[in-house]
Order: structure tokens, then sequence, then C-alpha cells
């Protein structure tokens, strides 16, 4: 589903280079469930931005569900944006002034498909977070665990191949970040693949498989869940 | 097409959500185009080419056979009616003709009504329509020009037989019965070059055409500019005396004619000359339409720097509604960027942003118009000189529209293409 390859991703300013993620490897396969760990700075985001095309890579090779990435136009990084990947945000990022359905309704509106079917799937999406009944309230008038509810709903009404999910309960409280955790559990036992970025080492234990990130490499592994599919390749990992 | 559709909606939506802030891009906007639209629709009725297609080829004489002592008015557009009948008879021009401005009251001969109408008169010669374009609906020119035939304009057609073919029917003017034997069609002559000088270029055409020859032995007064260095009690005098008040036009049609019609005039001055009706040096000179409208300053020099200033108030619009466009642009590189993240590529939110542009250009173009139009009821309220043309022509309008669109663009492009370059993952957390 997903293979990176001795990825590499430098900040360059006048006087200083930042070396966000270095000879990054990771393949992760369809249908894991995958948490990414690490300290503040170590690469995390990063690696989530490149992994959803949000942001470039300088070296290195990546894979999206058999599509090499290096070298598209925006054009196309787009269009893969809209048919395979979902993105999840710690702020929701919902747009204030629309409402829940119209929320859902904008990736699709870039995908060409009919009213009808776009109806279809937003339906269909908040029927799976349990907010069909509420498709013309505006997000102010949801709680923080309702309007993640809608985000993942809008990353979900694409049927992506992949789900990014950037800390996706940092500003819920517990229980609201307990019901988002199962949300995505029954999300992915339905066979989505998903990556979360988290600091929760308790959320990162509850899904097949944790990667640590520090200083832009891969230095921790461990499989929580017996997953069939699921390996990992790191030639920097330090020998312990 | 679906996506135009959400782009539209989207605008509609996005003036709903900050309806102060687009309407003060509108205003910005509009009272810049408006403004400059006004002032531009009256230079453009001011300069434009009255006569299209013959404007280098009719000129004006001017000459100076001035027989007083001293000439402060250098070459002069009114001649003596000597001069300008010498000028028609010599043959040299491809078409000559000569007038003067006259006034009469007319009435129709068979009315019952003693109703008299003002009716503003040209004294010339039957060879003015065709120079001058002007188009006959019914009948044609006079053949004598001693005899009692007139022509009479559109207007006075409607006024005095309620319009249709009135060719046949008599005319009473001061008092004598005339025949009608032409009735010309609308015509709108803007400038009026035939009568450029003493402030009259934006008068209308005239109601009535008579013979000059008939004019002048009916003692029809002059309604111009009338110069004489000796006295007569009526006008026929003036055929043998000093008296300036012709106008003269001549049809040139190639370089080789005009050369030899200055010749021509240049010789006749200095035969005067010799013979002692003037004492100055031959200075005659000849304007094309439009060298001749300079001359007269038809372009009002005011209108022409205030519409300079106004061209630079758009400027300065435009710049104030980029600065605001960037702003709000830069407050809404959140939704822009989460548009792209969510599959909307660059092309996609530049063209959002061209619908929104355009759009956001039409409303101003509308508003501009209404500004424009009731601007120029102010000028013609306020100042009587650009009444006649504190209009709004076709043309401008169409350009109104052009230059709301374009200052809307030029506002927002800009804005578009830096919200285009920031980073993607910068914004989204």
């Amino acid at each position: 589903m997903l293979s990176m390859n001795n990825i590499s991703r430098v900040y360059r300013s006048e006087t200083i280079q930042t070396h966000a993620l270095r000879d990054f490897n990771l393949q992760v396969d369809a249908g894991e469930f995958v948490a990414v760990t690490g300290p503040s700075g170590s690469g995390k985001s990063t690696f989530l931005n490149v992994a959803g095309l949000l942001d470039e890579f300088n070296e290195g090779e990546y894979v999206l569900d058999g599509t090499a990435v290096k070298g598209l136009s925006d054009d196309d990084l787009s269009r893969l944006r809209n048919e395979k990947i979902g993105f999840i945000f710690q702020n929701y990022n919902l747009i204030p002034d629309y409402s829940i359905y119209d929320n859902v309704d904008m990736p699709l509106r870039y995908r060409g498909l009919s009213a009808k079917q776009r109806r279809s799937r937003i339906e269909h999406a908040l029927e799976l977070v349990g907010l069909a009944s509420r498709h013309s309230y505006l997000p102010s008038q949801l709680s923080g665990g309702q309007q993640q509810r809608v985000a993942i709903a809008r990353a979900l009404a694409g049927e992506p191949k992949i789900l990014l999910a950037d800390e996706p309960t940092g500003n819920l409280d517990s229980l609201m970040a307990r019901q988002i955790m199962d949300l995505l559990k029954t999300i992915n036992k339905e066979g989505s693949t998903i990556i979360m970025v988290t600091h929760d080492p308790d959320q990162a234990r509850e899904v097949n498989r944790n990667i640590q990130i520090i200083d832009g490499q891969i230095t921790d592994y461990s499989i929580y869940a017996p997953v069939e599919q699921a390996h990992i390749v790191n030639q920097n990992q330090p020998v312990a | 097409m679906d996506m135009f559709y959400y782009y539209v909606q989207l605008c509609v939506r996005n003036f709903k959500r900050t309806p102060l802030f687009f309407s003060l891009i509108i205003l910005t906007l509009s009272i810049g185009i408006g403004t400059l639209l006004a002032n531009l629709s009256m230079l453009s009725l001011m300069s434009q080419d009255p006569i299209p297609g013959k404007s280098d080829q009719i000129f004006n004489v001017n000459m100076n056979t001035y027989a007083g002592s001293t000439n402060n008015f250098g070459s002069m557009h009114t001649l003596r009616y000597s001069d300008a009948k010498a000028i028609l008879d010599a043959d040299v021009a491809e078409n000559a003709t000569m007038h003067y401005a006259t006034h009469v009251y007319s009435r129709r001969a068979d009315s019952e009504d003693l109703t008299r109408y003002s009716s503003n008169t040209r004294a010339t010669t039957a060879s003015f329509f065709d120079m001058m374009g002007a188009e006959f609906a019914h009948g044609k020119a006079w053949e004598n020009e001693h005899g009692t035939e007139v022509v009479i304009g559109h207007k006075l057609n409607m006024t005095l037989f309620g319009g249709g073919n009135s060719v046949g029917k008599q005319v009473e003017l001061q008092g004598k019965i005339y025949n009608i034997v032409g009735v010309l069609k609308p015509w709108h002559m803007r400038p009026l070059f035939y009568h450029a000088s003493e402030g009259k270029a934006f008068d209308e055409t005239d109601d009535l055409f008579v013979p000059i020859e008939v004019a002048i032995d009916n003692n029809w007064a002059i309604y111009a500019r009338a110069l004489s260095t000796d006295s007569y009690s009526v006008l026929s005098e003036t055929r043998q005396i000093n008296a300036y008040y012709i106008q003269t036009f001549v049809e040139l049609i190639d370089e080789q004619q005009r050369l030899a019609f200055q010749t021509f005039i240049d010789s006749y001055a200095q035969q005067q000359k010799d013979k002692g009706n003037h004492r100055h040096e031959v200075d005659n000179r000849l304007y094309d339409v439009n060298a001749w409208l300079d001359e007269n300053e038809v372009v009002n020099k005011d209108l022409l720097a205030f519409t300079f200033a106004t061209g630079i108030f758009l400027l300065v619009c435009i710049f104030n509604a980029n600065s605001l466009m960037l702003s709000r642009y830069q407050a809404g590189q959140f939704e822009a960027n989460l548009r792209r993240a969510v599959g909307a590529s660059r092309k996609q939110i530049f063209y959002q942003g061209v619908i929104e542009s355009v759009i956001l250009g039409i409303t101003c173009a509308l508003i501009s118009l209404v500004l424009a139009i009731s601007l120029l009821a102010l000028y013609r309220q306020l100042f009587e000189d650009l009444a006649p043309v504190a209009e709004l022509p076709l043309h401008m309008i169409v350009i109104g529209v052009g230059v709301a669109l374009a200052s809307s663009l030029l506002s927002t492009i800009y804005p578009l293409v830096q919200g285009a370059r920031t980073p993607l993952a910068s914004i989204l957390k």
C-alpha cells in the first residue's frame, strides 16, 4: 500500500539545513493500523505530510498504491490525494460556516461525482460515524468528539485507500478520545489502512504496529497484534 | 460545468461570509471605474470623428483678407461673401460650400394655428448636404440658389407635419412662403464640425436649411461671430463690403488637389491685396476636420486633465482593492489549503479565485454604470458647457465592463498567485 525507501526531507534556510527525514524506510500493507510515535520535532508530522503528498521529499522513492510519486505534477498529486488518501487532522479542520453535509461533500466535489453519487456517499459516511441525523448542523453546534467524527466522515466519504490521522484525539478529553479510537479501530477492521501519529503510548499499543521516529529516522518498532502482512524494513535501525 | 457552478456557489458563500469586506472592495472599485467612465464618455464624444472616412478630405478655409489696419486675429475662419463666392465659383476643389448660422420662426403654411416654431437655420448652398453627409429621407437639395426651395430636418418635419414625406408642402418663414424640396433623415453630428467655433461644437444639427442667397436677400440675421470694417444696413450689402461672417468648407480628395487649392487661394489673396482689398500678408490655412476641431479646442482641456486624474484615482482604487484582497486571501489561506489537501489542484483553486474575481468585476461594472450615469446627470445639471456630451454611449458601456473586469482581475491575480505558492503543509494541523 505504502512504500518509502531512503526518503530524505531537508529544509534549507540561508545558514541551516535541517534533516526532517533521513534515509527513511517504511512499508505499510493494506489493512494495517500503524501508530507513529516520537518526541516533538522528531519528524512525525513531516513523515505524515510526505506520506499524504502535502509536502515534497528531496531524495528516495515513494510508491503509494502502486504509483511512484516522485516527479508527478500538481494535478496528478491532487488527484492522488483526492482518490487514495483521507486526512484526519488534530484540529478537525472543518469549515465553520459550512454544514456538516457540505464539509463532508468538499473532497467529493473535486472527484467529478454526480450530485446523487455524492449524496449517497455522504449519507453513508455520516451513518458510519453516527451523525446522519445532524447533517445540517454547523460544526460549532457539535462537541469536539463529534467534530472529529465529521472529519473522519469527510475522510471516509472519498473511499480512500489509506487514512492518515495526525493526533486525531489530541484535542479531546479521554472519553471522547476513547470513542474516536474505537471508531478508527472499527474502520480498520472493515479493511481501511490507517497511519496515525500519536503522543499517547496507550493508543499506540492498541494498534497492529507502532513505529517510533527520532531525528527523522525510525528507531524502534513494535508489533502489538498479529498482523500477517505487516513488516518493517529499516536499514538504519540501531543495533541493540 | 459542474465545477463552474460550484465555484459560483463558493463565491456567493464568500460574499455572504464577509459582506462588509466585499462591499468595501466593490465600492472602492466602482467609484474609481464609475468616475473614470463618466469622464471618458464625455471625452470620447468630444474627440470622436464626426464624419469618418471623409474627415481628412474636408477642409475649413481660413484666410487673412482682413481689410482693417490692424489684424489681431491672424488667418480668420469667417470670410467675406466675395472671397467665399470666389472659392465656390473657381471650381478648384472637388466640392465646396459656404454657410452662416441664422434663425427664423416657422409654421406650416396651411395651418390655421398661428404658432410659429423657433428654428435654427443654416443658410448655405445645395452642395452642403453631400459634403456633410446629410442623408435625405425624402426629396433632395434645392436646385435654384435664388429660389424659394428649402430643406427641413427630421425634428422640424415632426413638429410641423408629424413626420412623413413633406416634400411639396409649404412653410411660412418670417412671413414668406417656401416650398419644401427635401426632408432629412434624423441627423446627429457630434462634434458639429461645420460650426465648431463659438462653443457651438455640440449643438444639434439645424432644423432648417435655406439657400444662402435667399437668406442674405431676406436679411436673415447672422447668429455667429461676425466682423465688418464697413457699415451696412441690410445683409445684402455685405456681398460687396468687408463683412466677415461666412464659413467655407472645401472637399479635396488628394494631396495634389489640396496643393492646387492652396495655390489658388494664395494667388487669389495676393491679387486681392494687390487690388487694395486687404493689407496684410497672405496667410491662408486649410484645416481638415479633426485639425479644425483641435484648433477650436473642442476637447475640453480641463476635462482632459480631470480624466487623467480619475485614471490615477482608479489605479489607487485598484491598489487598495489589491491590498484588501491580499489580506483576505491570507485570512482565507486555511480553506484554500484544506481544499488542496482533500484534492483540489492549484489550478482549481486559482480558477475558483478567477471566477470570484469575474463575478466581483461584473458586480462592479453594474454599479459603475449606475454611478457613471448618475454622475453624467449631475454634470448636465452643474455644467452647461458639458451638458451636450454628458451621455454614456454604447461603446463606453462595453469599455466600462472591460475596465471593471480588468480592475477586478488586477486586484485579485497577485493575491491568488501568492496564495497558490503557500506550502500546503504549513497551515494544516
